[in-house]
Protein backbone atom coordinates (compact mmCIF):
# COMPACT_ATOMS: atom_id res chain seq x y z
CA UNK A 1 0.00 0.00 0.00
CA UNK A 2 1.38 3.77 -0.43
CA UNK A 3 3.17 5.18 2.35
CA UNK A 4 4.80 8.43 3.33
CA UNK A 5 7.73 8.33 6.66
CA UNK A 6 6.93 11.59 8.82
CA UNK A 7 9.36 11.98 11.43
CA UNK A 8 9.40 8.79 13.17
CA UNK A 9 6.39 8.05 12.10
CA UNK A 10 4.93 5.96 8.56
CA UNK A 11 1.10 6.94 7.45
CA UNK A 12 -0.03 4.42 4.98
CA UNK A 13 -3.60 4.07 2.95
CA UNK A 14 -5.58 1.24 4.78
CA UNK A 15 -6.47 -1.50 1.51
CA UNK A 16 -9.78 -2.12 2.19
CA UNK A 17 -11.09 1.26 2.86
CA UNK A 18 -9.92 5.15 2.17
CA UNK A 19 -8.60 5.49 4.79
CA UNK A 20 -5.10 6.56 6.29
CA UNK A 21 -3.42 4.98 9.31
CA UNK A 22 -0.47 6.55 10.93
CA UNK A 23 1.90 3.96 12.63
CA UNK A 24 4.52 5.08 15.51
CA UNK A 25 7.41 3.32 17.13
CA UNK A 26 7.54 -0.31 16.76
CA UNK A 27 4.29 -0.85 14.47
CA UNK A 28 6.53 1.81 12.20
CA UNK A 29 9.98 0.56 12.65
CA UNK A 30 8.53 -2.79 11.52
CA UNK A 31 6.62 -1.25 8.54
CA UNK A 32 10.11 -0.10 7.66
CA UNK A 33 11.46 -3.45 7.86
CA UNK A 34 8.12 -5.29 6.17
CA UNK A 35 8.94 -2.90 2.78
CA UNK A 36 10.45 -6.74 1.67
CA UNK A 37 9.72 -10.55 2.91
CA UNK A 38 11.26 -10.62 6.08
CA UNK A 39 11.45 -12.73 9.59
CA UNK A 40 10.35 -11.90 12.71
CA UNK A 41 13.97 -12.24 13.78
CA UNK A 42 15.49 -9.65 11.28
CA UNK A 43 12.88 -8.10 13.00
CA UNK A 44 13.39 -8.34 16.83
CA UNK A 45 17.34 -7.30 15.53
CA UNK A 46 16.10 -3.91 14.24
CA UNK A 47 14.04 -2.95 16.94
CA UNK A 48 16.63 -3.85 19.30
CA UNK A 49 19.32 -1.73 17.09
CA UNK A 50 16.08 1.02 17.57
CA UNK A 51 15.39 0.72 21.59
CA UNK A 52 18.66 -0.93 22.87
CA UNK A 53 17.42 0.47 26.66
CA UNK A 54 14.33 -1.89 26.81
CA UNK A 55 14.52 -5.42 27.66
CA UNK A 56 14.70 -8.21 25.44
CA UNK A 57 11.08 -9.36 26.81
CA UNK A 58 9.77 -6.16 26.81
CA UNK A 59 10.88 -5.69 22.87
CA UNK A 60 9.55 -9.03 22.28
CA UNK A 61 5.89 -8.45 23.59
CA UNK A 62 6.08 -5.14 21.95
CA UNK A 63 6.27 -6.89 18.24
CA UNK A 64 4.28 -9.01 18.95
CA UNK A 65 1.31 -6.08 19.93
CA UNK A 66 2.56 -4.69 16.61
CA UNK A 67 2.24 -7.19 14.31
CA UNK A 68 -0.98 -8.22 15.83
CA UNK A 69 -2.58 -4.51 15.08
CA UNK A 70 -0.92 -4.26 11.66
CA UNK A 71 -2.24 -7.97 10.65
CA UNK A 72 -5.21 -6.80 12.17
CA UNK A 73 -5.75 -4.06 9.58
CA UNK A 74 -4.62 -6.20 6.88
CA UNK A 75 -1.08 -5.00 6.32
CA UNK A 76 0.52 -8.08 6.56
CA UNK A 77 0.70 -11.32 3.82
CA UNK A 78 2.44 -14.00 5.59
CA UNK A 79 4.55 -16.46 3.82
CA UNK A 80 5.47 -20.17 5.41
CA UNK A 81 8.34 -21.09 2.94
CA UNK B 1 8.59 39.29 8.94
CA UNK B 2 7.35 39.90 4.76
CA UNK B 3 5.56 37.05 2.95
CA UNK B 4 8.60 37.28 0.70
CA UNK B 5 10.52 36.11 3.18
CA UNK B 6 8.19 33.22 4.36
CA UNK B 7 7.56 32.02 0.60
CA UNK B 8 11.31 32.43 -0.22
CA UNK B 9 12.43 29.99 3.16
CA UNK B 10 9.84 27.77 2.05
CA UNK B 11 11.25 27.23 -1.42
CA UNK B 12 14.67 26.94 -0.51
CA UNK B 13 13.66 24.39 2.09
CA UNK B 14 12.68 22.09 -1.15
CA UNK B 15 16.20 22.58 -2.41
CA UNK B 16 17.50 22.09 1.35
CA UNK B 17 19.25 25.85 1.45
CA UNK B 18 19.49 28.07 4.31
CA UNK B 19 16.45 30.07 5.17
CA UNK B 20 15.81 33.33 4.76
CA UNK B 21 13.71 34.05 7.85
CA UNK B 22 13.31 32.05 10.89
CA UNK B 23 9.82 31.38 12.30
CA UNK B 24 9.08 32.46 16.22
CA UNK B 25 6.28 31.76 17.75
CA UNK B 26 4.63 35.63 17.29
CA UNK B 27 5.36 34.85 13.36
CA UNK B 28 3.97 31.29 13.47
CA UNK B 29 0.00 32.23 12.28
CA UNK B 30 1.37 34.00 8.96
CA UNK B 31 3.78 30.79 8.11
CA UNK B 32 1.63 28.47 9.10
CA UNK B 33 -1.64 30.70 6.31
CA UNK B 34 0.90 30.80 3.93
CA UNK B 35 2.34 27.06 4.23
CA UNK B 36 -0.96 25.70 3.78
CA UNK B 37 -2.55 27.97 1.08
CA UNK B 38 0.50 27.19 -1.19
CA UNK B 39 0.51 23.56 -0.19
CA UNK B 40 4.16 23.59 1.06
CA UNK B 41 3.28 21.93 4.62
CA UNK B 42 6.34 19.62 4.37
CA UNK B 43 8.38 22.49 4.07
CA UNK B 44 6.60 24.00 7.08
CA UNK B 45 7.84 20.93 8.83
CA UNK B 46 11.31 20.99 7.66
CA UNK B 47 11.68 24.96 8.36
CA UNK B 48 9.68 24.55 12.10
CA UNK B 49 12.24 21.41 12.88
CA UNK B 50 15.63 23.63 11.88
CA UNK B 51 14.24 25.80 14.16
CA UNK B 52 13.11 24.26 16.94
CA UNK B 53 15.05 26.19 19.52
CA UNK B 54 13.44 29.46 18.83
CA UNK B 55 10.16 28.24 18.02
CA UNK B 56 9.41 25.40 20.93
CA UNK B 57 7.98 21.86 21.39
CA UNK B 58 4.86 22.52 20.81
CA UNK B 59 4.58 24.13 17.35
CA UNK B 60 6.80 21.75 15.91
CA UNK B 61 4.92 19.00 16.91
CA UNK B 62 1.51 21.09 15.28
CA UNK B 63 4.24 21.22 12.18
CA UNK B 64 4.33 17.83 12.68
CA UNK B 65 0.61 17.29 12.82
CA UNK B 66 0.03 18.91 9.63
CA UNK B 67 2.88 17.10 7.99
CA UNK B 68 0.84 14.09 8.84
CA UNK B 69 -2.29 14.91 7.42
CA UNK B 70 -0.87 15.82 4.53
CA UNK B 71 0.32 12.31 4.10
CA UNK B 72 -2.45 10.89 5.03
CA UNK B 73 -4.37 12.98 2.29
CA UNK B 74 -1.40 11.82 -0.33
CA UNK B 75 -1.30 7.87 0.31
CA UNK B 76 -5.42 7.83 -0.15
CA UNK B 77 -4.73 9.41 -3.05
CA UNK B 78 -2.32 7.07 -4.45
CA UNK B 79 -4.06 4.28 -3.53
CA UNK B 80 -6.97 5.94 -5.77
CA UNK B 81 -4.41 6.54 -8.22
CA UNK B 82 -3.18 2.68 -8.72
CA UNK B 83 -7.19 2.12 -8.80
CA UNK B 84 -7.28 4.26 -11.95
CA UNK B 85 -3.46 3.46 -13.95
CA UNK B 86 -4.27 -0.50 -12.88
CA UNK B 87 -7.94 0.09 -14.92
CA UNK B 88 -6.29 2.00 -18.22
CA UNK B 89 -3.69 -0.46 -18.33
CA UNK B 90 -5.56 -3.58 -18.62
CA UNK B 91 -7.60 -1.81 -21.40
CA UNK B 92 -3.89 -1.15 -22.98
CA UNK B 93 -4.26 2.93 -22.44
CA UNK B 94 -1.36 4.22 -21.78
CA UNK B 95 -1.01 6.92 -19.25
CA UNK B 96 1.37 9.17 -17.44
CA UNK B 97 0.75 10.21 -14.39
CA UNK B 98 1.42 14.40 -13.90
CA UNK B 99 2.28 16.87 -11.38
CA UNK B 100 2.47 16.41 -7.78
CA UNK B 101 2.55 12.75 -7.69
CA UNK B 102 4.93 11.81 -9.78
CA UNK B 103 7.39 14.59 -8.61
CA UNK B 104 7.06 13.93 -5.30
CA UNK B 105 7.93 9.76 -6.58
CA UNK B 106 10.87 11.48 -8.71
CA UNK B 107 12.10 14.59 -8.08
CA UNK B 108 11.66 15.28 -4.84
CA UNK B 109 14.47 14.35 -1.95
CA UNK B 110 11.54 11.81 -0.44
CA UNK B 111 8.20 11.77 -1.62
CA UNK B 112 6.99 12.67 2.13
CA UNK B 113 8.29 16.48 0.64
CA UNK B 114 5.84 17.43 -2.00
CA UNK B 115 2.09 18.05 -0.72
CA UNK B 116 -0.75 17.96 -3.56
CA UNK B 117 -4.38 17.58 -3.44
CA UNK B 118 -6.16 15.46 -6.79
CA UNK B 119 -4.96 12.61 -9.23
CA UNK B 120 -3.94 14.17 -12.72
CA UNK B 121 -3.47 11.57 -15.09
CA UNK B 122 -2.58 12.06 -18.90
CA UNK B 123 -3.97 9.71 -21.97
CA UNK B 124 -4.00 10.07 -25.49
CA UNK B 125 -7.28 12.42 -26.91
CA UNK B 126 -8.03 8.98 -28.76
CA UNK B 127 -8.78 7.15 -26.15
CA UNK B 128 -10.74 9.76 -23.93
CA UNK B 129 -13.76 7.79 -24.69
CA UNK B 130 -12.31 3.74 -24.09
CA UNK B 131 -11.08 5.63 -20.40
CA UNK B 132 -13.98 7.08 -19.36
CA UNK B 133 -15.93 3.59 -20.11
CA UNK B 134 -13.34 1.50 -17.95
CA UNK B 135 -13.28 4.40 -15.35
CA UNK B 136 -17.08 3.92 -15.13
CA UNK B 137 -16.88 0.56 -14.28
CA UNK B 138 -14.87 1.09 -11.56
CA UNK B 139 -17.25 3.64 -10.28
CA UNK B 140 -15.54 7.07 -11.10
CA UNK B 141 -17.67 9.73 -12.95
CA UNK B 142 -17.38 12.85 -14.27
CA UNK B 143 -17.92 15.46 -11.62
CA UNK B 144 -17.83 18.93 -14.29
CA UNK B 145 -20.64 18.68 -17.07
CA UNK B 146 -19.70 20.21 -20.05
CA UNK B 147 -21.13 21.37 -22.91
CA UNK B 148 -21.61 18.81 -25.44
CA UNK B 149 -19.16 19.81 -28.03
CA UNK B 150 -16.94 21.56 -25.68
CA UNK B 151 -15.01 18.16 -24.56
CA UNK B 152 -12.62 17.60 -26.96
CA UNK B 153 -11.96 21.49 -26.50
CA UNK B 154 -11.51 21.36 -23.34
CA UNK B 155 -7.63 19.75 -21.60
CA UNK B 156 -8.77 17.56 -19.06
CA UNK B 157 -12.32 15.63 -17.51
CA UNK B 158 -12.36 15.90 -14.05
CA UNK B 159 -14.15 13.02 -12.31
CA UNK B 160 -15.18 11.84 -8.35
CA UNK B 161 -17.01 9.42 -6.94
CA UNK B 162 -14.25 6.73 -5.36
CA UNK B 163 -14.14 8.13 -1.60
CA UNK B 164 -12.33 11.81 -1.56
CA UNK B 165 -10.44 11.73 -4.34
CA UNK B 166 -10.61 13.92 -7.23
CA UNK B 167 -9.11 13.03 -11.02
CA UNK B 168 -8.61 15.07 -13.67
CA UNK B 169 -8.25 12.98 -16.40
CA UNK B 170 -5.96 14.64 -19.31
CA UNK B 171 -5.91 14.22 -22.92
CA UNK B 172 -3.86 17.49 -23.38
CA UNK B 173 -0.99 18.87 -21.85
CA UNK B 174 -2.37 22.56 -20.44
CA UNK B 175 -5.51 24.54 -20.88
CA UNK B 176 -6.58 25.85 -24.28
CA UNK B 177 -4.07 26.96 -26.78
CA UNK B 178 -1.20 25.73 -24.51
CA UNK B 179 -2.48 22.17 -25.05
CA UNK B 180 -2.86 22.39 -28.31
CA UNK B 181 0.94 23.21 -28.91
CA UNK B 182 1.68 20.05 -27.14
CA UNK B 183 1.47 17.07 -29.35
CA UNK B 184 0.01 14.83 -26.71
CA UNK B 185 1.56 11.34 -28.25
CA UNK B 186 4.85 12.87 -28.14
CA UNK B 187 4.71 13.16 -24.14
CA UNK B 188 3.30 9.56 -24.01
CA UNK B 189 5.97 8.45 -26.18
CA UNK B 190 9.08 9.11 -23.75
CA UNK B 191 7.86 8.44 -20.29
CA UNK B 192 10.03 7.62 -16.94
CA UNK B 193 8.51 4.76 -14.60
CA UNK B 194 8.30 4.74 -11.13
CA UNK B 195 6.37 2.68 -8.22
CA UNK B 196 3.92 2.92 -5.98
CA UNK B 197 3.51 0.15 -3.85
CA UNK B 198 5.37 -2.31 -5.70
CA UNK B 199 3.26 -1.06 -8.91
CA UNK B 200 5.02 0.79 -12.07
CA UNK B 201 3.51 4.17 -12.91
CA UNK B 202 4.50 6.08 -15.64
CA UNK B 203 5.33 9.84 -15.14
CA UNK B 204 6.00 12.24 -18.41
CA UNK B 205 10.11 12.20 -19.18
CA UNK B 206 12.05 14.95 -16.84
CA UNK B 207 12.30 17.79 -19.17
CA UNK B 208 8.36 17.69 -19.81
CA UNK B 209 8.35 17.80 -16.05
CA UNK B 210 9.39 20.56 -16.18
CA UNK B 211 8.17 22.20 -19.64
CA UNK B 212 4.49 20.92 -18.06
CA UNK B 213 5.63 22.27 -14.47
CA UNK B 214 6.58 26.04 -15.87
CA UNK B 215 3.86 26.22 -18.10
CA UNK B 216 1.19 25.11 -15.47
CA UNK B 217 2.34 27.97 -12.95
CA UNK B 218 2.69 30.29 -15.38
CA UNK B 219 -1.13 29.59 -17.04
CA UNK B 220 -1.96 29.64 -13.30
CA UNK B 221 -3.13 32.59 -12.02
CA UNK B 222 -3.45 34.49 -8.42
CA UNK B 223 -4.21 31.88 -5.73
CA UNK B 224 -4.34 29.07 -8.23
CA UNK B 225 -0.81 29.31 -8.91
CA UNK B 226 0.78 27.27 -6.10
CA UNK B 227 4.41 27.77 -4.57
CA UNK B 228 4.40 23.67 -4.90
CA UNK B 229 4.23 24.42 -8.52
CA UNK B 230 7.13 26.67 -8.54
CA UNK B 231 8.83 24.10 -6.53
CA UNK B 232 8.91 21.49 -9.25
CA UNK B 233 10.17 24.34 -11.30
CA UNK B 234 13.33 24.75 -8.95
CA UNK B 235 14.48 21.06 -8.08
CA UNK B 236 13.59 20.36 -11.60
CA UNK B 237 15.88 22.79 -13.00
CA UNK B 238 18.80 21.80 -11.07
CA UNK B 239 18.34 18.08 -11.86
CA UNK B 240 18.35 19.24 -15.85
CA UNK B 241 20.89 21.64 -15.72
CA UNK B 242 23.30 19.98 -17.75
CA UNK B 243 20.48 19.63 -20.50
CA UNK B 244 19.05 23.27 -20.06
CA UNK B 245 19.26 23.88 -24.02
CA UNK B 246 17.59 20.48 -25.34
CA UNK B 247 14.98 21.23 -22.61
CA UNK B 248 14.40 24.82 -24.11
CA UNK B 249 14.70 23.75 -27.64
CA UNK B 250 11.91 21.11 -26.77
CA UNK B 251 9.81 24.25 -25.55
CA UNK B 252 10.62 26.66 -28.63
CA UNK B 253 9.28 23.79 -30.81
CA UNK B 254 6.14 23.67 -29.21
CA UNK B 255 6.24 27.47 -28.74
CA UNK B 256 6.10 27.75 -25.24
CA UNK B 257 9.85 28.49 -24.23
CA UNK B 258 9.17 32.33 -23.24
CA UNK B 259 6.42 30.68 -20.59
CA UNK B 260 9.26 28.53 -19.00
CA UNK B 261 12.13 30.93 -19.07
CA UNK B 262 9.49 33.15 -17.10
CA UNK B 263 8.35 30.21 -14.68
CA UNK B 264 12.13 29.47 -14.20
CA UNK B 265 12.93 33.25 -13.40
CA UNK B 266 9.95 33.50 -10.68
CA UNK B 267 10.90 30.41 -9.54
CA UNK B 268 14.54 31.62 -8.45
CA UNK B 269 13.33 35.09 -7.59
CA UNK B 270 11.02 34.06 -5.39
CA UNK B 271 13.33 31.67 -3.26
CA UNK B 272 15.55 34.63 -3.96
CA UNK B 273 18.37 32.64 -5.56
CA UNK B 274 20.47 33.37 -8.63
CA UNK B 275 20.02 31.41 -12.03
CA UNK B 276 22.41 28.62 -12.35
CA UNK B 277 25.12 29.39 -14.62
CA UNK B 278 23.84 26.20 -17.19
CA UNK B 279 20.18 27.75 -17.34
CA UNK B 280 21.76 31.46 -18.20
CA UNK B 281 23.62 30.62 -20.84
CA UNK B 282 21.24 28.40 -22.50
CA UNK B 283 18.57 31.72 -22.16
CA UNK B 284 20.86 33.49 -23.66
CA UNK B 285 20.47 32.34 -26.76
CA UNK B 286 17.13 34.26 -28.44
CA UNK B 287 13.81 32.30 -28.87
CA UNK B 288 13.22 32.12 -32.53
CA UNK B 289 10.30 30.30 -33.18
CA UNK B 290 7.56 31.81 -31.07
CA UNK B 291 3.55 32.53 -30.60
CA UNK B 292 3.25 35.80 -30.11
CA UNK B 293 -0.52 35.36 -29.09
CA UNK B 294 0.30 32.74 -26.77
CA UNK B 295 2.87 35.32 -24.62
CA UNK B 296 0.28 38.07 -24.83
CA UNK B 297 -2.41 36.05 -23.46
CA UNK B 298 -0.20 34.60 -20.70
CA UNK B 299 2.47 36.83 -19.75
CA UNK B 300 1.41 39.82 -18.59
CA UNK B 301 0.72 41.02 -15.12
CA UNK B 302 -2.98 40.18 -15.30
CA UNK B 303 -5.54 37.27 -16.75
CA UNK B 304 -6.09 38.20 -20.63
CA UNK B 305 -9.27 36.24 -21.17
CA UNK B 306 -9.89 37.72 -24.55
CA UNK B 307 -6.57 36.97 -25.79
CA UNK B 308 -6.41 33.37 -24.12
CA UNK B 309 -9.61 32.59 -26.09
CA UNK B 310 -8.20 34.30 -29.63
CA UNK B 311 -5.55 32.18 -29.02
CA UNK B 312 -7.48 29.45 -28.46
CA UNK B 313 -9.43 29.66 -31.48
CA UNK B 314 -6.57 30.66 -34.00
CA UNK B 315 -4.83 27.51 -32.05
CA UNK B 316 -7.85 25.11 -33.33
CA UNK B 317 -6.99 23.10 -36.29
CA UNK B 318 -10.22 24.08 -38.41
CA UNK B 319 -13.03 26.62 -39.13
CA UNK B 320 -15.43 24.40 -38.20
CA UNK B 321 -14.24 23.52 -34.93
CA UNK B 322 -12.95 27.22 -34.05
CA UNK B 323 -17.45 27.41 -34.76
CA UNK B 324 -17.96 24.59 -32.91
CA UNK B 325 -16.08 25.84 -29.89
CA UNK B 326 -17.23 29.16 -29.45
CA UNK B 327 -21.31 28.16 -30.20
CA UNK B 328 -20.23 25.32 -27.38
CA UNK B 329 -20.20 28.05 -24.90
CA UNK B 330 -24.14 28.06 -25.30
CA UNK B 331 -24.77 24.38 -25.84
CA UNK B 332 -26.40 21.47 -24.11
CA UNK B 333 -24.48 19.82 -21.39
CA UNK B 334 -23.67 16.55 -21.58
CA UNK B 335 -22.42 13.54 -19.25
CA UNK B 336 -24.75 12.54 -16.45
CA UNK B 337 -24.61 15.88 -14.77
CA UNK B 338 -26.09 17.06 -17.28
CA UNK B 339 -28.83 20.10 -16.89
CA UNK B 340 -31.06 22.81 -18.05
CA UNK B 341 -30.63 26.70 -19.63
CA UNK B 342 -30.08 27.87 -15.58
CA UNK B 343 -26.79 25.63 -15.20
CA UNK B 344 -25.79 26.66 -19.17
CA UNK B 345 -25.64 30.32 -18.09
CA UNK B 346 -23.79 29.46 -15.02
CA UNK B 347 -21.45 27.28 -16.97
CA UNK B 348 -20.79 30.60 -19.04
CA UNK B 349 -20.59 33.06 -16.36
CA UNK B 350 -18.50 30.74 -14.47
CA UNK B 351 -15.80 30.62 -17.29
CA UNK B 352 -15.56 34.54 -17.97
CA UNK B 353 -16.05 35.20 -14.23
CA UNK B 354 -13.08 32.76 -12.78
CA UNK B 355 -12.11 30.54 -15.88
CA UNK B 356 -9.24 29.31 -13.71
CA UNK B 357 -11.35 26.76 -11.48
CA UNK B 358 -11.76 24.38 -14.67
CA UNK B 359 -8.25 24.91 -15.57
CA UNK B 360 -5.95 25.72 -12.64
CA UNK B 361 -7.00 21.96 -11.16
Amino acid sequence: VPDRIVADKVVIARPDADKAVVLCGAAAAAWVELEGWTTRGDLESVLAAARPDMRADDRTALLADALAMLDAEGFLEHRSD
Amino acid sequence: LSTAAIRATLLRSVVDLDSTASPTPETWDGWRAIAGRERMVPQLHDVAVRHADQLGEELVAEAERMHIEVAGLSVRLERALLDVVGRLGQEGIRSAVLKGIATSHLDHADPACRQFGDIDVLIDPDDLDRARTVLGQGGWRQTVPLPRYHERFEHALTMGGVGIAELDLHHRLAPRALGLRVPTPDLLAERDEFRIADRTVWALARSDRLIHAGVHAIASRGHYRKLSSLADVLILCRSTSADAESVLRRSEDWRLRPLLETAIHLAHADAQMGLPDSWSQAMATPTKRRDRLIERAYLGDRRRLGWEELAHLRALSSWSDRVRYAFGHLGAESGPGARGTVSRLRYLRARLRDPMRSEAR
